[in-house]
């Protein structure tokens, strides 16, 4: 996508509330992540420094600098999973990827996350895959997916 | 063709609606989407229209529907389905309940257009007539402080301004508690009635709803429910023919949890990095682009169109005074029944432990329950008999919090609690103040050790001492409760620490 192409994306976004937090939005729903070119266009738009962009992106979790898989798969590590045992989900994963998440898998297709809570506190452990929602999720079924 | 009402809320999402949906539609049955009753290890659950009412089935998965369509079919006895629950406001967990602000949820469909008939009556009386009956009714912060709402109300509208705001703070983070998530899935329009109720008494014109980005259900709950009320001009210019306008938005969080802080999300809302303001200024004097703004957690603002239709002060006799009304409590983490249960105050932890969650699920014996999310104390069998109101709560330094209650068997290990309450903020601290940002690096590391120091009376020492600290000197309350499960840990399980 040129610059150009860019710029147009975001433009709407320019008149909204919370701007910049919204084209962050964009940005990462079409390219995945925010690139260093990308942020110079923020900071053109919105009218702040490249700091003060990478300040903003940076606070946010949801908000990527590299290049991130085609896939990603979040475990829940909140209180009301554990208590439903999500962190021997977490090590049995860890065991299986050979490293500590938030890592990716070997074959690099799918980024291995957590997420502080989906809201499906009964019925831990809580995983999203995808975007998909998974309650009482069980070691096969998360590995089926790594 | 038969229709079957099904939930659709993220509990029934996360354990296989699509795949039952399917089912549905290939065995001839049409869907309905509706909200969930909050009987979360029921779902999906799903009701059937029959001569006596209409009958409840659950958990269906899509193995269970061709038995359920020849049932249709024949005419048989629903009886002898394997996931037959009868009429399910019969149900024990449903029964004891007092529903007001989850009144509609459950068995109203989600797609039909709402009356706002709260909103058409307050309309015709004086703003500050409401204020004074919320002021009645007691109503508090729902989201955790439990501060009065009318106070709230009284700035924002007594407060000098060409224009005020009416936020609502949906970042619903706290682990064990999803009522936020439930009522925005299940029944938009309540809030979205009560926030153009709260925007016609404060004098407010223009509202947003803060999102987390982790709900997109809900998300897409609420925009269907907004551009909806826009069609029907229950949004936007001259509602009614009162002469009141309101505008309302959603604006997604982007994951961080301490934009749930009002101060962070006000600064997320206006596209910074969502670190907390120093108060005062108060965000009811100056809050979203320094205008007086209203900033109330989800169901604070959902309370509102029934408490209105009920009466301040019919709902201000609810629970025991200073603690009015009712309040979604939600029991989650171990325990063989959870879901959302909606209680005057003052009913007893234990009572939701047992009475409602019925056990752990594991079959282990109960070891202790967390309520109100990350920064709630950690209590033990022993306070069990505590009733739910503020007060009570306080005194044995705990608090209600957004209601959650996490209930935890006799496998865990409080010291690995206490570790990651600060580790929890040694990720989520917006770095603003430094008890906080340091002070839960250290605290980690501090409860990481303890095992491997033989006498460790000093080193925990040093955790309370740290925990003053921050308790005394962060700025907000993500630094000055984190010290809450930590203590309590340090305090009922101390056997857990050496």
């Amino acid at each position: 996508m040129s610059e150009a192409e860019v710029r147009e994306l975001l433009q709407p976004c320019t008149n909204l509330v919370g701007g910049i937090i919204h084209a962050c939005r964009r940005l990462m729903k079409e390219f995945g992540y925010i690139s260093a070119d990308q942020k110079r266009i923020l900071s053109d738009i919105f009218n702040l420094s490249v700091a003060e962009v990478s300040g903003i992106i940076s606070f946010y979790h949801d908000f990527k600098t590299t290049p991130q898989p085609p896939n990603t798969l979040r475990i829940c590590t909140a209180e009301a999973c554990q208590a439903n045992r999500s962190r021997d989900l977490i090590k049995a994963v860890e065991s299986h990827l050979g490293s500590t998440i938030p890592c990716q898998t070997v074959d690099g297709m799918t980024a291995v996350s957590f997420v502080y809570c989906l809201g499906l506190c009964p019925n831990g452990p809580a995983v999203e895959i995808n975007g998909q929602i998974l309650s009482n999720a069980s070691t096969e079924q998360v590995l089926s997916h790594l | 063709m038969t229709t079957a009402y099904v939930s659709n809320d993220s509990f029934a999402h996360a354990l296989g609606r699509s795949a039952v949906q399917h089912a549905l539609t290939a065995n001839g049955i049409d869907c309905v989407d509706v909200g969930s009753y909050g009987l979360a290890w029921l779902e999906p659950l799903l009701e059937i229209d029959s001569q006596d009412g209409r009958v409840a089935f659950g958990p269906v998965t899509s193995e269970l529907v061709p038995h359920l369509a020849a049932l249709l079919n024949t005419g048989g006895n629903f009886e002898e389905h394997p996931s037959y629950l009868g009429n399910i406001h019969e149900h024990s967990f449903l029964k004891s309940q007092q529903r007001l602000v989850f009144r509609n949820v459950g068995f109203a469909t989600l797609t039909d257009v709402p009356t706002y008939g709260t909103l058409k009556t307050v309309l015709n009386r004086e703003p500050q007539e409401l204020i004074n009956e919320l002021e009645a009714a007691g109503l508090r912060g729902r989201g955790g402080a439990g501060f009065p709402a009318h106070i709230k109300w009284r700035t924002v509208a007594d407060t000098p301004a060409d224009q005020r705001y009416i936020v609502c703070n949906a970042d619903e983070g706290d682990s064990g508690t999803f009522s936020d998530r439930m009522i925005m899935e299940g029944d938009p329009d309540a809030l979205i009635e009560g926030m153009a109720i709260a925007g016609y008494a404060c004098g407010a014109s223009n509202g947003y709803i803060y999102l987390r980005s982790e709900y997109p259900f809900a998300l897409h709950e609420l925009k269907r429910s907004i551009s909806r009320a826009y069609e029907h001009k229950l949004l936007g210019n001259n509602i009614f023919d009162s002469g009141f306008s309101f505008d309302l938005q959603v604006f997604v969080g982007a994951g961080a949890y301490i934009c749930g802080e009002e101060t962070s999300l006000l600064e997320s809302l206006e596209g910074k990095r969502g670190q907390i303001r120093a108060k005062p200024p108060l965000p009811a004097v100056a809050g979203l682009f320094n205008k007086p703004t209203l900033v109330h957690n989800v169901i604070t603002l959902a309370s509102v169109p029934s408490l209105f239709d009920l009466g301040g002060e019919h709902y201000g006799s609810l629970g025991i005074a200073p603690s009015c009304g009712t309040i979604p409590f939600q029991i989650a983490g171990n325990v063989k029944y959870g879901g959302l249960i909606e209680l005057e105050f003052g009913h007893t932890v234990r009572e939701l432990v047992e009475d409602y969650g019925g056990g752990t699920r594991s079959g282990r014996p109960f070891r202790c329950v967390q309520i109100g999310g990350p920064l709630g104390a950690y209590l033990s069998e022993a306070e069990l008999d505590t009733p739910l109101t503020y007060e009570a709560m306080q005194t044995i330094g705990a608090g209600i919090g957004h209601g959650g209650l996490v209930v935890f068997d006799d496998t865990v290990d409080l010291r690995e609690q206490a570790e990651y309450a600060f580790e929890f903020c040694e990720i989520e601290s917006c770095g603003k103040c430094t008890p906080c940002r340091i002070g839960s690096v250290r605290g980690k590391e501090l409860v990481q050790k303890l095992p491997q120091t033989s006498n460790n009376e000093a080193d925990i020492q040093l955790i309370h001492e740290l925990c003053d600290v921050m308790e005394n000197a962060s700025l907000c309350q993500m630094g000055g409760m984190t010290p809450i499960p930590v203590r309590s840990a340090l305090e009922r399980f101390p056997e857990d620490f050496r």
